[in-house]
C-alpha cells in the first residue's frame, strides 16, 4: 500500500511505562497501517494498550520507540510547532470524558481549537455549522453542565470537527453513555465517515461500534493480534490483513 | 499562539479564577506598596535634606583646623589673622575635574551687631553679637530677584560725604574709621538663609510672642533696612578702627547665605576687615564654596582640598547622605523580602492551578497548542496578576502617603524645613513599582509555566 494512502503507519512501536521493579510495555512491537478514509476500530481488553496507541497516533505521546507516521510524515522528525499545526488542522479528538470546559458555553467550547490556529480566522460560523451537524445548534449558549452525556459528547464531536480535520481519533466515545445515546454517537461517527469521507479511528469496547468498522485492530497485552478488514454496515472494503 | 488568543485565554482565566489570583496578587500588592511607600518617603526626605538642608552637589572648604592653642594663648590672644586661603589655591581648586564654579568667602574679622526688623515683625530686635560672611555676589545671584542688587553699594562716582545728612534719605555716608570724608552709599545689601528664617519662626518667635515670618512675608519685606554696628559687640571692641553704624538692606533669602548671621557682598567685607583688623585679612579668603557637576565629583574636590591644606567645613551632607541611603536600603530590603515571599506565593498558587488544570492543558495540546504556547499562557497570566498587584500596590502606597501627609500636617508639630509632603512620587517610581510587581510575579510563575509546558498531554487526558 502506498504511503500517501495511509492515514497512519507504525513500525515496531514500543511504549514503556514505569511499572515498579521493571518497565511495563503498554505497546510492544506494534506495526499497523490505517488507510485513509477507513473507519478503524481498535479493540481489546482493558490495559491492552488501545488508548496508548491512540495517543501515539494523535502525536500526543512521543515517548515511544519505533516509527510512527501520520499522513506520510514521520512524527519524530516533526517540530512541536508542526505537530501543533497537524493536531489543530488535520486531527480531531473525541474523548470518553468529553473534556468540555464547564466555564465556557457550548459555542465557546466548540471554538476552542480556533485559539490555536495560525490563520486567525473567525470560525464562529464554522462552529455553528458543526453544532448543526451534531444536532445542537439550539444549545449554543448553554453551559456543558446543563447538557446530557450524549449532548456533551456531541459538543465534543462538534469541537473536533471545527477545523474540518481529515482524521477523527475517538477514545471510547460511547464509554460514558447509555446504549441509546451511544448509538446516536455511533451513527454520527458513521455518517461522518460515510458522507464526509473522514478517516475515523475509534478505540472502543462497544460491540455496536466495532460492527461499523471497515478496519479492525485488536490488541492484547500491547501486541496486535488482529489487523485487517472488518465487516461493516453496508459492506466494507477489506483492508490489508496484517498480524504482528 | 496569536496575541488575540492569548488575551482571550488570560481574560477567561482572570474571570474564572479571580479569587485565587487576587489572593496570589495580594502579596505582590503588599510588597509593591511597601517598596513604593518607603522609596517615595526616602526620596522626599532625601530631597529636603540633601536639596534644602545639606546640599550635596556643593562643598565648602576651609583651612584645616590648627591644634588647640591652649589656655594661655587663648587668654593672651594671638592677635594674628585667622588662617586663610590664598587666591592661587582658589585658582588651582577651580581647575579640579568636575568643578562647575568656585565662590570664595570672607568672614567678618571684627566684632559687630545688628538692630532692626520693625518693618517685618512690628518691633525692633537686635543682637549685640553678630556673625557675618562675605560671599562672591555671583553665588547668590539666582536667589536675589528683587529690585535691589546684591553688589558692593559704593559705585564709581559716588558723592563724597562727611555725614549721613550729606547723602539724602535713601543713602548713608560710608565713612571709614579715622577718615575725614567718605562716600555716599546705598544701604549694604544683605541676604539671610532660610534656616535662619526657620529658626526665628520655630524658636525665637514663640519665645518672644512674635508672629512667625513666612516666606511670602519675607519676600514682601525685601528692601527693608536695618542697622549694622561695626567694630564693637558685647564681647568687646575691635583691635583697630572706631565703632560706627552703617545701614543695611535685606535683599533676599538664599541657601548660600550663612546659616546663623548675615551675608554681604565680599568686597564690602574685605573693605571692613581691612578697616577693623588690618590688611592681612584682605588678601586671603576664609573659605571657598565649590559647586560640582554632581555629588560624585565632591569626593575629588575634597581630595584636592586636602592637598591644599583644606578640609570640608561641614560633613553633615555626607553623613546624612550615608544615613538616608542606609535607611532606604534597609527599608527596600524589607519590601524586597515581601516581594520574594509574594513571588513564592505566586509560585505555589500557579503550581496548584496547573495541577488542577492539567486535563485542560492536555486538551489545549490536543487541540493544537505547543508547549511554548502553554508556557507563554501561564507566564502571561503571572505577569498580568503581578502587574495588577503592582499597580494596586502603587495606588495603596499613594493613598497611604496621603494619609501619612495628612497626619503629619495635622498632628506633627512644626519644625525647621518641615516639608509640605513627606513623599515624592516621580513617574519612574510608579513604573518601577508596577514593573517590580510584574517581574516578581513572572519569576514566581516561571516554574509553573515550565511544568505546564512539559506536561504530558497523553497522561493528562487519559489518567483520572
Amino acid at each position: 500500500m502506498a504511503e500517501a494512502e495511509l492515514a497512519f503507519e507504525t513500525e515496531g512501536l514500543r511504549r514503556l511505562y514505569d511499572g515498579g521493579d521493571k518497565p511495563r510495555a503498554a505497546l510492544d512491537g506494534v506495526s499497523v497501517c490505517i488507510p485513509r478514509g477507513s473507519f478503524t476500530v481498535v479493540s481489546g481488553r482493558s490495559g491492552s494498550g488501545k488508548t496508548t496507541l491512540l495517543t501515539v497516533l494523535g502525536a500526543l505521546d512521543r515517548g515511544y520507540e519505533g516509527r510512527v507516521s501520520i499522513l506520510g510524515q514521520d512524527v519524530r522528525r516533526m517540530h512541536e510547532r508542526d505537530l501543533g499545526r497537524l493536531r489543530n488542522t488535520r486531527l480531531g479528538f473525541v474523548f470518553q470524558s468529553f473534556h468540555l470546559l464547564s466555564h465556557l458555553d457550548v459555542l465557546d467550547n466548540v471554538l476552542l481549537p480556533s485559539l490555536f490556529s495560525e490563520d486567525g480566522r473567525d470560525r464562529t460560523a464554522d462552529a455553528r455549522r458543526a453544532l448543526e451537524r451534531v444536532g445542537l445548534a439550539s444549545r449554543a449558549k448553554d453551559r456543558p453542565p446543563h447538557l446530557s452525556g450524549g449532548q456533551r459528547q456531541r459538543v465534543a464531536l462538534a469541537r473536533a470537527l471545527l477545523c474540518s480535520p481529515e482524521i477523527l481519533l475517538c477514545d471510547e466515545p460511547t464509554g460514558n453513555l447509555d446504549r441509546t445515546t451511544g448509538q446516536e454517537i455511533v451513527d454520527l461517527l458513521s455518517s461522518l465517515h460515510r458522507e464526509d469521507g473522514k478517516t475515523v479511528v475509534v478505540v472502543t469496547h462497544d460491540p455496536t461500534l466495532s460492527e461499523r468498522g471497515t478496519h479492525r485492530i485488536e490488541l492484547e497485552d500491547g501486541r496486535v493480534v488482529h489487523d485487517g478488514g472488518a465487516q461493516a454496515e453496508g459492506g466494507a472494503q477489506a483492508a490489508e490483513e496484517r498480524v504482528s | 499562539m496569536r496575541l488575540g488568543s492569548l488575551v482571550l485565554l488570560v481574560q477567561r482565566d482572570l474571570r474564572r479564577s479571580g479569587g485565587a489570583f487576587a489572593t496570589a496578587g495580594f502579596g505582590i500588592l503588599a510588597g509593591t506598596a511597601a517598596l513604593v511607600f518607603f522609596l517615595s518617603l526616602g526620596l522626599a526626605v532625601r530631597n529636603v535634606l540633601l536639596g534644602d538642608v545639606f546640599p550635596l552637589d556643593r562643598i565648602e572648604l576651609e583651612p584645616t583646623a590648627k591644634p588647640e592653642p591652649g589656655l594661655f594663648a587663648l587668654l593672651m590672644g594671638s592677635g594674628k589673622a585667622p588662617p586663610g586661603i590664598p587666591a592661587e589655591v582658589v585658582s588651582r581648586l577651580e581647575k579640579t575635574e568636575g568643578v562647575v564654579a568656585i565662590y570664595p568667602k570672607l568672614r567678618f574679622a571684627f566684632p559687630s551687631g545688628a538692630f532692626g526688623g520693625k518693618e517685618i515683625i512690628g518691633k525692633d530686635l537686635g543682637t549685640h553679637e553678630m556673625l557675618a560672611d562675605g560671599v562672591d555676589p555671583a553665588l547668590c545671584a539666582a536667589d536675589v530677584k528683587g529690585p535691589f542688587p546684591f553688589v558692593d553699594p559704593i559705585a564709581a562716582g559716588a558723592k563724597p560725604c562727611k555725614a549721613d545728612a550729606d547723602c539724602g534719605e535713601t543713602q548713608y555716608c560710608e565713612l571709614p574709621s579715622g577718615k575725614d570724608a567718605g562716600l555716599c552709599s546705598d544701604p549694604v545689601p544683605v541676604i539671610v538663609s532660610p534656616y535662619l528664617v526657620e529658626l526665628f519662626n520655630k524658636g525665637v518667635a514663640p519665645a518672644h510672642n512674635l508672629p512667625p515670618v513666612g516666606m511670602s512675608l519675607i519676600s514682601r519685606a525685601q528692601g527693608v533696612t536695618f542697622r549694622l554696628e561695626l567694630g564693637i559687640s558685647m564681647m568687646g571692641r575691635s583691635r583697630k578702627g572706631s565703632p560706627r553704624m552703617v545701614r543695611a538692606r535685606l535683599v533676599g533669602v538664599s541657601r548660600s547665605a550663612i546659616d546663623l548671621g548675615v551675608t554681604l557682598p565680599l568686597p564690602v567685607v574685605r573693605r571692613w576687615n581691612e578697616e577693623y583688623f588690618g590688611p592681612e585679612t584682605s588678601t586671603q579668603f576664609s573659605s571657598v564654596m565649590v559647586k560640582t557637576r554632581s555629588a560624585e565629583d565632591v569626593a575629588r574636590v575634597i581630595a584636592q582640598g586636602a592637598i591644599e591644606g583644606l578640609e570640608p567645613k561641614d560633613t553633615r551632607a555626607r553623613d546624612v547622605s550615608v544615613l538616608v541611603s542606609g535607611v532606604l536600603a534597609l527599608l527596600s530590603l524589607v519590601a524586597g523580602t515581601m516581594l520574594v515571599v509574594a513571588s513564592s506565593n505566586i509560585a505555589y498558587t500557579f503550581r496548584v492551578l496547573i495541577h488542577e488544570r492539567r486535563t485542560e492543558i492536555g486538551l489545549y495540546r490536543a487541540l493544537g497548542a505547543t508547549p511554548m504556547d502553554v508556557g507563554l499562557w501561564v507566564t502571561t497570566l503571572g505577569a498580568v496578576v503581578g502587574l495588577a498587584g503592582g499597580i494596586a500596590g502603587v495606588v495603596v502606597a499613594r493613598v497611604a502617603a496621603f494619609a501619612a501627609d495628612w497626619v503629619a500636617a495635622h498632628r506633627l508639630p512644626d519644625f525647621p524645613f518641615k516639608p509640605s509632603s513627606f513623599f515624592s512620587f516621580p513617574l519612574w517610581l510608579v513604573l518601577l513599582g508596577a514593573g517590580f510587581g510584574a517581574l516578581f510575579a513572572v519569576l514566581g510563575a516561571l516554574s509553573a509555566a515550565r511544568s505546564a509546558a512539559r506536561l504530558d498531554p497523553a497522561r493528562a487526558l487519559t489518567e483520572p
